[in-house]
């Protein structure tokens, strides 16, 4: 017995392209760089110390506010009245935030200041 | 599933309703909070279209005096006076910051949304002690990821759901800790909760019935409930029904289908007056095809246009309110026709040297295909119409609304001479390219 493939489609003359069946398929960026849409934000970096950690001044992010944050992501958080991008490390119940450049310097969280932890960043768009 | 007398309490408990009402907090005000960290705990407010009045304050800014609708200029000496921070509405930011708090609410049940911020949660199939804790658990959901405050009413009707959720509002700015929950079903002060409720505020009680039913001292939900019955008899379906879900009789269903719409407007008052007849026949072009995308999406047929211009009624002028309206022979839902009979229209009422303030385009008479009368005298290709009408709106769809446009709205989209004032309207941070959020590094 001999099986025969049947086309769905209707064939003008000639044969049928393979590739037909795989037409339609492309990469969607929203699908793989925002899995979580609604919980996502996209925002501008101004400023230049996080250059060591590939965030340059007016690069986009994606932020993701329905992650947890743990050491050593790179998070926005709100600190006094005003949003910040930089690396969040937690030592013992100490929070700190430290920046990515040649003059590194880092902040620690006091109980005087008002913060809270935004977003954490998950992808940087940087236009060359 | 059939009924079956013999069902057990158990079976039948199952078949129960219930409703958890989310509603967003001065949802506008907490909008532009949310995104602006600059903003914590001043008193803010948003203006409404042309930055008329107040349509949403802070809590701040409610314990300054500022009443919901106040004027702007009515509060200037207190804005100046306390800071308050004064926003033009960002419909962008807002809806936006809507559709994400529905996506959110649908990752755990099924949602019927309201209004703009107001959703009706499907808890039937919740167990009684779980109820509470996962509507708290969608509020710290919402609180985290958006930065939105909401105030979640569960009970056995959508009626009792909205008094649930008022009471935990008003409770919560009384000073009492709820969390932002309260489960009216499960509470044992059930009677105290409704005599809180003032009528006028209970759901579907409108102007008219508040003026009898206080004549009649019935001042609170709870007299309502007991007392309506003789009030209930004298209206229609829709008071009956007011007093059943009262009672915790269920009659309003999660995404009950919804009537077919009966009328669809367009209605704007311009940033300044314009006496141009040609920047009129612009608005009135334009408005007709916005009027027209609502009917649309429902597949519907226009048999009726009206359109409404009136002069601008605070300032001490001549005023004219001038209207006209045509019933079409065949219903359509085909723009260039009824962007004709809306400018015919116009060309009948027109009056010169009158500064006009305001237009309004109305389509009605709004018919399914199905009920098509075929006039005899009606020669238009209407098959070939309607093709590059579903063209144009799939461009408009894909590209934006002003992607492709009628020649006679030129003048409307380029010189823009109509468009609201919005003076401090905040960046559209999550809409716009080019007005993303800055964070420093």
């Amino acid at each position: 017995m001999q099986s025969i493939i049947f086309f769905e489609s209707t064939v003008s003359c000639g044969f049928p392209s393979p590739a037909e069946e795989f037409s339609g398929i492309s990469i969607n960026l929203n699908k793989e760089l925002i899995p979580r849409p609604a919980s996502s934000f996209l925002v501008r970096a101004k400023g230049r110390s996080m250059e060591n950690c590939g965030i340059y001044d007016g690069d986009v992010l994606i932020v993701d506010r329905s992650l947890e944050a743990k050491s050593g992501n790179i998070i926005v958080a709100e600190l006094d009245r005003e949003f910040l991008v930089k690396r969040f490390k937690k030592s013992g119940r100490d929070f700190f935030l430290m920046s990515e450049s040649e003059n590194s310097f880092s902040i620690k969280i006091t109980d005087e200041m008002s913060f809270s932890i935004w977003g954490v960043v998950t992808y940087v768009i940087h236009k060359l | 599933m059939g009924s079956c007398y013999l069902c057990h309490t158990q079976t039948l408990e199952k078949l129960r309703f219930m409703f958890a009402l989310v509603d967003c907090n001065n949802f506008f005000c907490s909008c532009e909070k949310a995104l602006d960290p600059s903003l914590k705990n001043l008193p803010v407010i948003v203006l409404s279209n042309n930055d008329g009045c107040v349509v949403s304050r802070s809590d701040e800014a409610r314990a300054l005096g500022i009443s919901m609708g106040i004027p702007l200029f009515k509060i200037k000496d207190l804005v100046k006076m306390h800071n308050v921070q004064v926003f033009s509405s960002n419909f962008e930011l807002y809806g936006d910051l809507s559709k994400r708090v529905s996506a959110l609410l649908k990752q755990y049940v099924e949602v019927e949304i309201y209004s703009i911020d107001e959703s009706f949660l499907n808890f039937s199939n919740i167990e009684i002690n779980k109820r509470e804790e996962l509507a708290k658990a969608i509020r710290k959901k919402i609180l985290d990821c958006l930065g939105i405050p909401v105030s979640i009413g569960i009970a056995s009707t959508k009626t009792l759901a909205k008094v649930a959720n008022h009471y935990v509002k008003r409770s919560e700015r009384a000073g009492f800790n709820f969390k932002g929950v309260f489960d009216f079903d499960k509470s044992n002060k059930q009677e105290e909760v409704l005599k809180s409720e003032k009528i006028g505020d209970v759901w579907g009680v409108g102007r008219a019935n508040l003026k009898k039913l206080m004549s009649l001292g019935i001042t609170n939900a709870f007299l309502l409930k007991e007392y309506g019955d003789v009030w209930a008899s004298k209206g229609s379906i829709v008071e009956k029904r007011l007093i059943r879900e009262l009672r915790g009789e269920s009659c309003l269903r999660v995404n009950s289908l919804s009537k077919p719409r009966k009328t669809a407007v367009y209605s704007r008052t311009f940033g300044k007056s314009i006496d141009s007849k040609e920047d009129i026949r612009s608005a009135i072009s334009t408005f007709t095809i916005r009027a027209l995308t609502k009917v649309r999406k429902e597949n519907l047929l226009v048999g009726a246009v009206s359109i409404y211009l009136r002069t601008d009624k605070y300032k001490r002028v001549e005023q004219r309110y001038l209207s006209a309206t045509k019933k079409l022979n065949v219903p359509t839902n085909l723009t260039n026709e009824l962007v004709f009979e809306s400018l015919r229209l116009l060309d009948e009422i027109w009056e010169t040297n009158f500064l006009f303030r305001k237009a309004s385009v109305v389509l009605w008479q709004l018919t399914r295909p199905s009920a098509l009368q075929i006039d005899l005298l009606d020669q238009r290709n209407r098959n070939k119409e309607s093709k590059l009408n579903l063209s144009i709106d799939l461009i408009k769809n894909s590209m934006g609304e002003k992607a492709i446009f009628y020649g006679v709205q030129a003048h409307f989209y380029q010189d823009k001479i109509w468009k609201p004032r919005s003076s401090s309207r905040s960046p559209r941070y999550t809409t716009r390219w080019n007005e993303l959020l800055t964070v420093r590094t």
